[in-house]
């Protein structure tokens, strides 16, 4: 009888392992369930006007990252986007859809800390945001050359998250 | 000079903080080192160092809060959590409004606790203090590390910010004030009986000799922590908008599951007290209550699960917990595995039915419950762990599976004081249980013909509060005539000598009574509340629940640190408006809402105001049945342990 206290033990080592676990995963996270499904092709223009076609740009791996001039986060995340640009080259098309922004700041926010994007779509009424699922930025779509959603990450993005999402589009 | 004083205050507060913390490790060490160098006299360093870091700790506190009353944005921590237009009261309980500051309430209190201990064991049991006191001081170096070394509060922010982020508005309100401070007296009281079981184990101390002076300190724990999660409900209740005080959310549970355990500690206690029974039954409760505290804390803290409380940290300090966490847990429970088990047999129950078999019967209850909760608590961690899924578990399965076990609960408190300690006469019992039965069943039949479309929640628990309340009404009458035909008194008279005189029994009845006016508001509240959701233009009446109320339009006004849209409802056929708000608050541009309450005894019509869709209000409005049974409910509980603490002890010296 009085053994049954050393169930104790296992409980405890459950419990610590779960925890454990618990710390290293990130419970905001949330899998989208773009993931596995085709980007969504939408047309419309970037911040200069010209016809852009959001979807697989130039038969490369492609990098949607969502931004805006208002958005705090973005800023933090900027150099990222800056860093993974150089790192990958034409490896890798790296876009963007400049989400409810107005043009003027946006263009300006771009010559202040640099443009790494091919180019920004500018969705000023968010309808592309929309389709998209989007309800935070920044949030970055990693799109393969099929044309298939790989990782959604909504949150500012890490250079580890970046190198890993252009690691499974390559798959 | 006195310039030089006042801009190295929250410098000094620091400097106080980590004095504590080389006095605490000086504590903790006291009667290692008295044993080890033969002077007794050493240990008693402890007690003074235990006075001195509690000083040292309210210095510490005191220049944090003046930093906040006097908004110095140059502390990190202030300029994140507080701003100039915020009002005196929450600047001041800004001080808990974040992750550090909380964690240094959790050891300010700590240390409070420590002192009052320090000065109760100086009288009633001066041999085994320095160890008591040793183990506190151990659990404050846990904490005091984790403040000074992963998340200090007297940080600077130089230079200093020009304006505060400003506190969360959700937490701009007065029970969110207060359920901090209260759940953390309940998770630091119940370090209490935790240092207890340790000594006990380390001075091979009778757990018969001190379990008589866990009781208060568990009691008061247990009081508070009640308090504060009543606190958090009324808190949700008023100012989250979604008409309902308890969601079975992770961090909700994260302080339920000590109060369960602590439940079947308080009455543990009693047995082992009456009977000289479940010694280490009570070893292994006094461990897990503060062990569940401490998880408690952990889960709130490091932000593991997703929960409305959301906070966000930085994985070192949810690491440094977790160690800190499996520390206390390996060397207790490990200490409890090599010495706390007492021999079986001097504890043989015979298995009839008594009392002590029923308080047995609540403790298994109590523990089926927390394990429960924490099952629920952590299986999506657990299903995310094995194949990564996403899952939260929700009120259906915390209803579904603990409502009946709560049944079982009242059931048991309605017969356990009808029978006597040892054996019992069944005969004896059914004449006193037998018209309470009568009484509940007919109770449940009247709730069923009433609706019979509802759950059968509602009339089993109908039945069953019916049952407890005639129970004790039964046994009420039974001592008062019994102490009137001795003293030829009458009836009420003699009843309230009794309760004067026997404070625990009719204290701990209270608390019973308080326990069913809640859940009589809870089955009113939870089972037959009304619903709905209107698209509203000024002049619109809506009906609900048998109540009409007219839209009178919206008025919008700026307030302290605020701006505030509040709708006008009228209830018809009375003078009464209600008055649901939106606020934004500008600094941190964030929107809260305000609901609209018009309560009495018999049910709340409780608005809310939404959005402008089309120049009409979105409306969301709520019945709900009998929720003020709940906080009244509170009260009673309140005011049985204050009665029950009121009896003068008789101080036994161990």
């Amino acid at each position: 009888m009085n053994k049954i206290w050393w169930a104790i033990v296992p409980v405890l080592v459950i419990l610590f392992g779960l925890l454990g676990y618990g710390l290293t995963s990130n419970p905001k996270h949330i899998p989208s369930p773009l993931i596995g499904k085709p980007f969504p092709v939408i047309e419309g223009k970037d911040l200069n006007g010209n016809k852009v076609t959001l979807g697989v740009v130039n038969g490369k791996p492609t990098v949607v990252n969502v931004w805006a001039s208002w958005c705090a986060a973005c800023r933090l995340e900027h150099n990222v986007l800056i860093r993974g640009s150089r790192r990958y080259g034409d490896k890798i098309s790296l876009v963007a859809i400049n989400y409810k922004d107005e043009l003027a700041d946006a263009k300006a926010w771009l010559r202040q800390l640099g443009n790494p994007y091919l180019w920004s779509f500018h969705d000023l009424a968010g309808r592309a945001g929309l389709e998209l699922g989007v309800y935070g930025v920044p949030e970055t779509f990693f799109v393969n050359k099929q044309g298939i959603i790989v990782e959604k990450i909504s949150a500012p993005l890490t250079d580890a998250q970046f190198s890993a999402g252009v690691a499974l589009m390559s798959k | 000079m006195q310039g030089f004083i006042s801009n190295y205050l929250v410098e000094f507060g620091h400097l106080a903080v980590f004095t504590a913390f080389i006095l605490s490790i000086v504590q903790a060490a006291a009667p290692w080192l008295a044993g080890r160098l033969e002077t007794p006299a050493l240990a008693r360093s402890g007690i003074m160092a235990s006075y001195i870091v509690l000083i040292l700790m309210t210095i510490g506190g005191a220049t944090l809060i003046h930093a906040f009353v006097i908004s110095d944005f140059t502390v990190l921590y202030v300029a994140s959590h507080s701003n100039v237009e915020l009002p005196l009261l929450y600047k001041v309980t800004a001080l808990w409004g974040g992750h550090e500051g909380s964690l240094f309430l959790w050891a300010w209190i700590l240390s409070a606790f420590t002192t009052l201990l320090a000065i109760q064991g100086k009288r009633l049991f001066p041999k085994r203090l320095p160890v008591l006191l040793s183990v506190q001081a151990l659990l404050l170096l846990g904490f005091l590390g984790l403040i000074l070394f992963l998340s200090n509060p007297f940080e600077r922010l130089l230079p200093g910010a020009v304006a505060g982020r400003d506190l969360n508005p959700l937490l701009q309100d007065p029970g969110m004030a207060f359920h901090p401070p209260m759940l953390y007296l309940g998770y630091v009281g119940f370090s209490i009986p935790f240092a207890f079981a340790m000594t006990a184990m380390l001075t091979r101390w009778e757990t018969t000799l001190w379990i008589g002076l866990i009781r208060r300190w568990t009691l008061f724990a247990w009081t508070m922590l009640t308090i504060g999660i009543m606190l958090g409900g009324w808190w949700a209740y008023y100012e989250l908008g979604w008409g309902g005080y308890w969601a079975w959310d992770p961090v909700e549970n994260a302080s339920f599951m000590p109060w369960l355990l602590g439940t079947a500690l308080i009455h543990s206690i009693t047995v082992q007290e009456n009977r000289r029974m479940l010694q280490t039954w009570n070893l292994f409760l006094a461990i897990s209550t503060f062990s569940l505290s401490l998880l408690g804390t952990f889960l709130v803290r490091s932000g593991v699960l997703s929960s409305v409380h959301a906070f966000a940290v930085d994985p070192g300090r949810g690491l440094y917990i977790l160690m800190f966490m499996g520390t206390v847990l390996v060397v207790s429970f490990g200490l409890f595995l090599a010495k706390g088990r007492v021999d079986p047999q001097r504890e043989a129950m015979s298995s009839s039915m008594s009392r002590e078999m029923l308080f047995v019967m609540n403790n298994v209850l109590f523990s089926v419950l927390c394990v429960l909760v924490m099952l629920g608590t952590l299986y999506p961690l657990a299903l995310e762990a094995i194949n990564g899924a996403k899952i939260t578990v929700g009120a259906p399965y915390f209803n579904a599976v603990l409502i009946p076990f709560f049944f079982l609960v009242i059931l048991l408190m309605g017969v356990a004081p009808a029978t006597p300690w040892r054996n019992v006469n069944l005969s004896r019992l059914w004449s006193r249980l037998g018209m309470p039965m009568g009484i509940g069943f007919i109770a449940a039949v009247i709730m069923f013909v009433w609706d019979s479309q509802a759950h059968w929640f509602a009339f089993v628990g109908t039945g069953l509060v019916a049952f407890v309340l005639a129970a004790m009404l039964v046994d009420f009458y039974r001592n008062a005539r019994r102490r009137a035909k001795q003293n030829n008194d009458n009836i009420v008279s003699a009843w309230f000598y009794l309760v004067k005189r026997n404070r625990r029994y009719y204290g701990g009845m209270f608390v019973h009574l308080g326990i069913l006016v809640i859940a009589i508001g809870m089955i009113g509240s939870g089972l037959f509340r009304q619903e709905q959701v209107v698209l509203m233009a000024k002049g619109d009446v809506i009906e609900i629940g048998g109540e009409k109320l007219r839209f009178d339009g919206v008025k919008q006004f700026k307030k302290d640190n605020y701006f505030a849209l509040q709708g006008q409802f009228a209830l018809l056929g009375t003078d009464i408006v209600l008055k649901p708000e939106r606020r934004k608050y500008p600094v941190q541009e964030a929107p809260t809402t305000e609901s609209g309450i018009h309560a009495n005894w018999a049910r709340d019509v409780y608005f809310v105001i939404g959005e402008l869709v089309d120049g009409r209000y979105s409306v969301h409005a709520y019945v709900n049945p009998l929720v003020q049974w709940i906080w009244f409910g509170g009260f009673i509980i309140v005011f049985g342990i204050g009665w029950s603490l009121s009896q003068r002890i008789r101080e036994k010296r161990a």
